[in-house]
């Protein structure tokens, strides 16, 4: 009996003591979570370049300074590795970033699929939300966040072309700075250098970078925009007609790929294979006499920890044929659908928006300016020369991303430019299939 | 009889694993592929039947690199298997050197292939690599090693054989040594020349070993990605774009998943002929 007395009270006691320690562990784990809760975390999925290596570091400082409760961290991805990364989280409604970064011609993708906020529509719904301020920030940035006339996302920068040439070596050599791509032409032949008399070539007069997709078909839309439009106001039409039909079989489109053929000689062997990385390298070891391409592209140019040719080096528009067209582009922000804090995202791209965050990634090295006070800073267009490549440019066109099918497009023009460039086909037949291939994707996407 | 439960309650977690992301995105993915089913518009999702399959054979992006792939297959195993059959007979020895070398040799093979990769990439730069600084020295030019179709065929080619040949070497040498030494000193005393005894003894007594070997080079290399995607990217002009670059791209670069997940299941497919094929031929029974 006793001992049933004694097991009932060791049996209470055990219950006693569950019941405590569940309590306790409730009491801790909720004081902790609410400590927790208190900071909100914003969570950036960008791209690995100075602006988003800015906004996961002194942005994210800046504004943790004035917003104690808010901590802004982030992922830094590959451009290679970004698209897919966007892609897959945002389809999958992953919340893990609220706010991601996309290259322009990404954006008919992620707003097309409603997979991102409406910032317009956000503050209509709460009018207590601040006002973004987009009148800060260039004007052709705001294309790629104007969708049905509505605000979706913020401009990171804005990009553009130029020519970077080797004053030094165009000097001693008296060659003219090119403004067509005959002078182009003739500058590369006269630059393409035996420094040594060793019966090596130590200069090369410019690359391709016909290795990769972006800038491959970049590359060719050089040459072709410099031809104009189909017709004048039609802005899209450099690619596509108002009815989203191709728009590039036309002789132009056939001599641009010429134009790229012209110049192969004067290039690097194995510029078919480049990317990026390859042209820039090469330009910063003094290999090349010009480079035309995206300014980002050679970002370092003017720092010496990376680049033999600083203060070296001249900056232009780039050259044309009929008439100046350069494209504009670069990196949007947007809210992830999927956010949990939408609103301290917003309230986040607010504050961007007052111009501060812009700086600081200015400051980290960025150089695709896109706040209107720093652009127009005689101090900033000192320390990043090819700012003053903004005031030489005739026209700009921006790149057709409304349609979501566009970076598949430009690989199908990529694809085909390649093989006429490898002589695998003609550069009439590389655009008439390159034609057929692009009418067929949008044809079975149901635009006609 | 009384069927015992816990077992099964044990193996659960893993069934459920391997269900969850194997079995099920393998049937998912075949589903799929009887839609129209993009990422430009997901709420579009529309049935197709089989025009996903019909549309393969007479893709012309498809045909470029179902034949890369076996063009590089063939490539590959040409080169490796006799290298690593070489290597086998060569360094079927105990000497304290002989293991030293052995174990030189498999280096390439434990090293990941992403990081090989950018080795060789770097390696084959027509401008700084190494390559190009050798063969300048022995008086011949640069060459465009990854900006030249053919040259770039080479190049990856050139990369495959340097990490994969360990693994035929490895098989064959291991094969090599758990021969019975009986047969070898009877046909020694018969009289039987070095060749004679690797045709006639050798050669028939490794049949399985090798076949395995091929087969297990031969999927590896069909659905080869790694290096490729690193070193060349699939080209230059889709030189190196092979199928599994192929169905990566337009399933998660362009998110056209019912398309893609047909070329997944032709793929598959393939995989599974060659490998019932091989096996017929070296008539063993799986």
């Amino acid at each position: 009996m006793s001992e049933r007395k004694y097991g009932r009270k060791v049996f209470y006691a055990a219950i006693l003591v569950v019941i405590l320690i569940a309590a306790l562990t409730i009491g801790v784990w909720k004081f902790w979570f609410q400590k927790r809760v208190e900071v909100i975390e914003l969570r950036i999925l960008t791209m690995d370049l100075p602006f988003g290596r800015a906004l996961i570091t002194t942005i994210a400082k800046e504004y943790q300074k004035i917003n104690p409760n808010i901590r802004v961290t982030g992922e830094l991805v590959p451009y290679d590795t970004l698209h897919e990364k966007v892609m897959t989280e945002l389809a999958a409604g992953s919340p893990t970033y609220d706010i991601i970064t996309t290259d322009c011609i990404w954006a008919g993708e992620v707003v097309g699929n409603r997979w991102v906020y409406c910032l317009d529509d956000m503050r209509s719904e709460d009018p207590s939300l601040p006002p973004i301020h987009y009148e800060n920030l260039l004007e052709a940035s705001l294309v790629y966040v104007t969708y049905d006339g509505k605000r979706w996302g913020l401009p990171a920068g804005l990009n553009t072309q130029a020519l970077v040439y080797r004053v030094d070596l165009f000097e001693k050599y008296g060659v003219k700075v090119p403004r067509n791509w005959d002078e182009f032409l003739e500058a590369a032949k006269k630059l393409t250098l035996d420094l040594d008399g060793d019966g090596k070539i130590d200069v090369y007069g410019t690359t391709l970078v016909m290795g990769a997709q972006d800038p491959g078909y970049s590359d060719w839309t050089f040459r072709l925009f410099g031809y104009g439009p189909i017709k004048e106001g039609q802005r899209e039409g450099f690619i596509f007609t108002d009815d989203a039909k191709p728009a590039f079989n036309r002789p132009e489109a056939i001599k641009a790929i010429e134009r790229l053929k012209e110049i192969l000689p004067y290039c690097p062997p194995g510029c078919l294979g480049f990317d990026y990385p390859d042209a820039a390298s090469l330009y910063y070891e003094g290999k090349l006499a010009m480079l035309v391409h995206w300014t980002d592209t050679f970002v370092d140019a003017e720092n010496p920890a990376v680049s033999k040719v600083v203060g070296k080096n001249g900056y232009t528009r780039i050259p044309a044929d009929v008439v100046n067209y350069q494209s504009v582009g670069y990196y949007q922000l947007w809210i992830n659908k999927a956010s949990k804090h939408p609103k301290e995202a917003y309230k986040f791209f607010a504050w961007m928006s007052e111009g501060k965050a812009y700086h600081l990634m200015y400051e980290a090295g960025e150089n695709a300016l896109v706040y209107k006070k720093d652009v127009q800073d005689p101090e900033i267009r000192k320390k990043v020369p090819f700012l003053k490549v903004w005031d030489e440019i005739e026209h700009t066109v921006p790149i057709p991303v409304w349609y979501p099918e566009f970076t598949e497009v430009q690989r199908i023009i990529w694809e085909e430019v390649s093989l006429a460039l490898a002589d695998k086909k003609t550069s009439a037949q590389a655009i008439e299939d390159a034609y057929n291939r692009v009418y067929e994707l949008m044809r079975s996407h149901g635009y006609y | 009889m009384r069927v015992k439960l816990l077992p099964f309650l044990f193996l659960l977690p893993i069934l459920a694993l391997i269900f969850s992301l194997g079995i099920y995105p393998l049937f998912f993915s075949l589903y799929y592929s009887f839609f129209q089913y993009t990422i430009h518009d997901i709420t579009r999702i529309s049935f197709v039947g089989v025009s996903n399959y019909i549309r393969i054979p007479f893709d012309n992006l498809f045909q470029n690199s179902f034949s890369l792939s076996i063009l590089y297959t063939a490539f590959c195993l040409a080169l490796e298997f006799p290298l690593g059959l070489g290597f086998a007979i060569l360094f079927n020895s105990e000497r304290k050197v002989i293991t030293a070398i052995r174990s030189i040799i498999i280096v390439p093979m434990i090293l990941t292939p992403v990081a090989v990769g950018v080795i060789w990439k770097m390696m084959f730069q027509s401008e700084f690599g190494i390559i190009n600084y050798i063969i300048g020295k022995i008086g011949l030019p640069p060459q465009p090693w990854l900006g030249d179709p053919s040259l770039a065929m080479v190049a990856v080619v050139v990369v495959d054989v340097w990490q994969w040949t360990p693994f035929i070497f490895l098989i064959l040498l291991a094969s090599l040594q758990g021969l019975p030494k009986e047969p070898l000193e009877a046909a020694r005393i018969d009289g039987a020349s070095s060749f004679q005894l690797f045709r006639h003894i050798i050669l028939p007594m490794i049949k399985l070993p090798i076949i395995v070997a091929l087969l297990l080079r031969t999927i590896d290399l069909l659905r080869i990605f790694d290096h490729i995607y690193i070193v060349t990217r699939g080209g230059p002009a889709l030189a190196t774009d092979f199928l599994s670059l192929f169905i990566y791209r337009t399933g998660l670069k362009f998110f056209d998943i019912g398309y893609a997940s047909a070329l997944s299941w032709i793929y598959l497919f393939i995989l599974t002929f060659i490998a019932i094929i091989t096996f017929k031929i070296a008539k063993i029974k799986i």
